[in-house]
């Protein structure tokens, strides 16, 4: 019975568990209002939503348009008991959240204006404290690694940037605002890094009418848990559809630039799958698409959406979208080919449409594997894809990249 | 081969088979008409009769048995097991706790559309008397036909005012949009040509979206309707039928901002904006009571269709993809801020209050801040031929 929490625009957290019906394609939704929205206006948009379960408890925080925050604790699925709420003042008229992310150590949070924030719910009678450090402004995305070692975001005229977490709360706060103003002035080589940034990527050369091509960076996601802070493999989507693909270790410039991804009017999200070399793509169109790392061609999309995606959450074989036409729909996904160039077999579907009423703005997935939705006969699928995997290093991810990066980097 | 019925194309003379044809054609009418004048004046005598014979006889259309949406405002009618009513109504049974948190999901649908971009005009914000201030333009290159069409949209629309579309270049949709927002209007209306022939028209609701989209056929301006009234320039009322769904309601409720929300009814004047398999017939006409029962209606025109093939969540996004590199660059007021947030954090809940009173004060600002139309679209509806997946299959 996957479970997933989504947040909609007028700030309701809601609840959605699928359940299986008879059929195996068949799945039935409960929905359960965990917190009410508010019934005047738009300030108390969910805009952010994230998920932490450590052993036996489950977190949720939620960040709002109007710069409040909670976090909360999940009792017995369909309830939720107030943690700890803060509110970020940086956030500006205008401004939005642009990540987030629910750790053991504590609660990130980073505005589109550059406010990142540590917060720590006091545990066992400590005061609840925050820490914070300063980012670029034009931020579209941040996103924190698997670890917590590091951090990337990317913007609009923001290239993509990779920071150490500790570093960056530990910087002085007063090194960020005299950088910029020292860029300004004496034209200092703007691809200097910050204090705390570990790598910073390159904008792409030019076209081929030696045009400057525009950086504007609007998802990005981790793709691999990396044991070194420094060696991340880093997906980003750009505003005029194209995906491309960031080796930290080989080069500044992407590995992999696939254009022509997001159809209409941008990519809006991209996140990893469960499956090897799969990852969903959502523009701001009508498109979600399943994407091939090795190649970057789309290997299925799914039918049926009328509105932009704007937040979609894998579940191992499943996944779930929220979408500007008020629904959220739960999908089946299967692993691309074996073989990079060979047939997609099957081709995810739409298995159930739940109307929402209030336009959904993120979901969620609990992170809770159950049992049941492997003995409903996916497991066995998943079993088949793995006895057929052979058994490869970390280097596997770079089919999809020129030779010329093998070489480089083999002596090393 | 002997049927029970003769079927005359069997004859193989061309004479005799019209012949006989035409017999079988005109013996058939007839037949029809002594049953329909038996049935009448049996009718006649008995008005229940015609009354249950009404009732029962209702013809299927596509339009009576369209397959039920979850975004149908209405109940679903013959399934009670619909997502609609699904929700949230379990755990209230397991938990009785949960009686606060659990709202009714019509409550949820309420509050989501009195909170929709079209608020303002609903909840009496604005002066009821003054018409809301539309500028009706065209597509670049415009011919004749676009500008009898525009000047037929100004008679319409009380507020409306018709400026034609600059040549050149930097005159985007969104460009214009935002500068009529800073303006004071409240609408754009652009009317869109194709090889000289009106093809569309794009409707935006200033100063923050959305946007719609229509695709425009079977205009008749009020010239080529033969009888048809003079306008006059009172507010006409305004008659907006059959919207159902969410969308539907949206798009019911952008076309009810164009116009002012008291109409004069001196003016005796109705649009009528009537929704069938999803086509809007847009109609004018002025009545007259001939009589305490009997009302008479006398077009005023014009007549179109519309079709909503898109709406954005916002003003149509213009690119400027030749715009220099920025540098990087931090937010100037930050240390006040993380001073004001340091302090926030040491007062807990007061600070939340603050900010929630700064909320309150900022309104204001940005009344007076430009409106910028954004570089990306965000579409809340496409329109593509997959969606249809029955011909019984209606968006709005």
């Amino acid at each position: 019975m996957p479970h997933f929490f989504s947040g909609d625009e007028l700030g309701a957290i809601k609840s959605v568990s699928y359940a299986q019906g008879e059929k195996k394609n068949e799945w039935k939704p409960t929905t359960t209002i965990l917190v009410p929205g508010s019934t005047s206006g738009r300030s108390k948009t969910v805009q952010k939503l994230a998920v932490h379960s450590a052993g036996s408890e489950t977190l949720l925080s939620a960040l709002r348009a109007d710069g409040s925050a909670s976090l909360y604790e999940v009792t017995d699925e369909t309830k939720l008991s107030v943690v700890h709420e803060w509110s970020e003042p940086r956030l500006k008229d205008g401004q939005r959240f642009v990540g987030l992310a629910n750790t053991e150590s504590g609660v990130y949070s980073c505005t589109s204006n550059g406010a990142l924030r540590l917060t720590k719910p006091g545990e066992n009678s400590a005061e609840p404290s925050s820490s914070l450090a300063v980012l670029p402004t034009r931020l579209f995305e941040w996103r924190l690694s698997s670890d917590n070692k590091t951090f990337a975001y990317g913007g609009d005229e923001v290239e993509l940037s990779l920071w150490d977490t500790e570093k960056a709360f530990s910087q002085p706060q007063e090194a960020a605002p005299q950088n910029a103003s020292a860029d300004t002035k004496k034209r200092k080589r703007s691809d200097q890094l910050l204090p705390g940034e570990l790598w910073r990527a390159k904008n792409v050369p030019n076209d081929h009418l030696s045009l400057r091509q525009p950086v504007h960076n609007t998802a990005l996601t981790y793709l691999q848990p990396s044991t070194s802070a420094v060696q991340q493999h880093l997906l980003v989507g750009t505003a005029n559809g194209g995906i491309r693909r960031y080796d930290t270790r080989a080069a500044r410039r992407p590995v992999a630039d696939w254009k022509g991804i997001g159809k209409t009017g941008g990519v809006s999200t991209v996140e990893k799958g469960f499956n090897d070399h799969e990852v969903f793509v959502a523009d701001r169109g009508c498109l979600l698409a399943a994407l091939d790392l090795r190649n970057g061609r789309t290997i299925y999309s799914y039918k049926g959406l009328a509105g932009a995606v704007s937040s979609i959450a894998p579940a191992h074989s499943l996944l779930a979208s929220a979408a500007q036409d008020r629904f959220v729909r739960l999908h089946s996904t299967f692993s691309p080919p074996a073989e990079a160039r060979a047939q997609q077999e099957r081709k995810g579907d739409v298995l159930d449409k739940l109307y929402m009423k209030v336009t959904p703005t993120v979901v969620v997935w609990d992170g809770q594997l159950d049992v049941s939705v492997g003995n409903a006969g996916e497991a066995v699928d998943e079993d088949d894809v793995w006895d057929a995997m052979p058994v490869v290093d970390s280097d596997s991810e770079d089919e999809g990249k020129p030779d010329r990066r093998k070489k480089k980097t083999g002596p090393a | 081969m002997p049927t029970a019925r003769f079927e005359p194309s069997t004859i193989k003379n061309k004479i005799k088979r019209e012949e006989i044809a035409n017999k079988q054609k005109k013996a058939k009418g007839q037949e029809k008409l002594q049953r329909r004048l038996a049935q009448a004046k049996a009718e006649a005598n008995d008005p229940l009769a015609k009354k249950k014979r009404l009732a029962q006889n209702v013809p299927r259309t596509l339009d009576n048995t369209r397959e039920f949406d979850p975004s149908i405002l209405t109940a679903n009618p013959n399934s009670e097991a619909g997502p609609s009513t699904l929700a949230s109504q379990d755990p209230s049974s397991s938990a009785d706790a949960q009686s606060e948190p659990t709202q009714q999901p019509e409550d949820e649908t309420a509050a989501d559309i009195a909170n929709d971009p079209f608020a303002a005009y609903f909840s009496g914000a604005i002066d009821p008397s003054v018409p809301p201030k539309v500028l009706v333009t065209t597509s670049p290159k415009a011919t004749r036909t676009t500008y009898d069409f525009c000047d037929e949209l100004v008679g319409v629309f009380p507020g409306a005012e018709f400026i034609r579309r600059k040549k050149g270049k930097g005159f985007e949709v969104g460009r214009i949009a935002g500068w009529a927002a800073n303006r004071g209007y409240s609408h754009l209306m652009v009317v869109n040509e194709d090889t000289k022939k009106l093809n569309a028209i794009t409707m935006v609701y200033l100063p923050n979206g959305p946007t719609a989209y229509f695709k425009l056929s079977s205009v008749e301006l009020s010239q080529k309707i033969s009888g048809h009234a003079r306008a006059t320039s009172h507010y006409p009322e305004l008659v907006l039928n059959g919207f159902v769904t969410r969308l539907g309601h949206t798009v019911g409720r952008l076309f009810q901002t164009f116009f002012p929300p008291m109409p004069e009814f001196q003016g005796r004047q109705v649009v009528t904006l009537h929704n069938q398999r999803d086509f809007l017939f847009f109609r004018r006409h002025r009545y007259a009571f001939r009589s305490t029962e009997k009302v008479a209606l006398q077009e005023i025109g014009p007549r179109f269709t519309l079709k909503l093939r898109y709406m954005k969540k916002g003003l149509p996004a213009v690119k400027n993809l030749g715009a220099p590199s920025k540098h990087l660059e931090f937010d100037a007021e930050e240390h006040e801020q993380e001073k004001l947030a340091l302090k926030d954090i040491e007062m807990g809940e007061s600070g939340a209050q603050e900010q929630d009173e700064e909320g309150e004060k900022e309104p204001e600002s940005p009344k007076q801040k430009k409106v910028v139309p954004p570089t990306e679209d965000e579409y809340l509806w496409i329109w593509k031929p997959e969606l249809e997946t029955t011909r019984r299959t209606f968006f709005l």
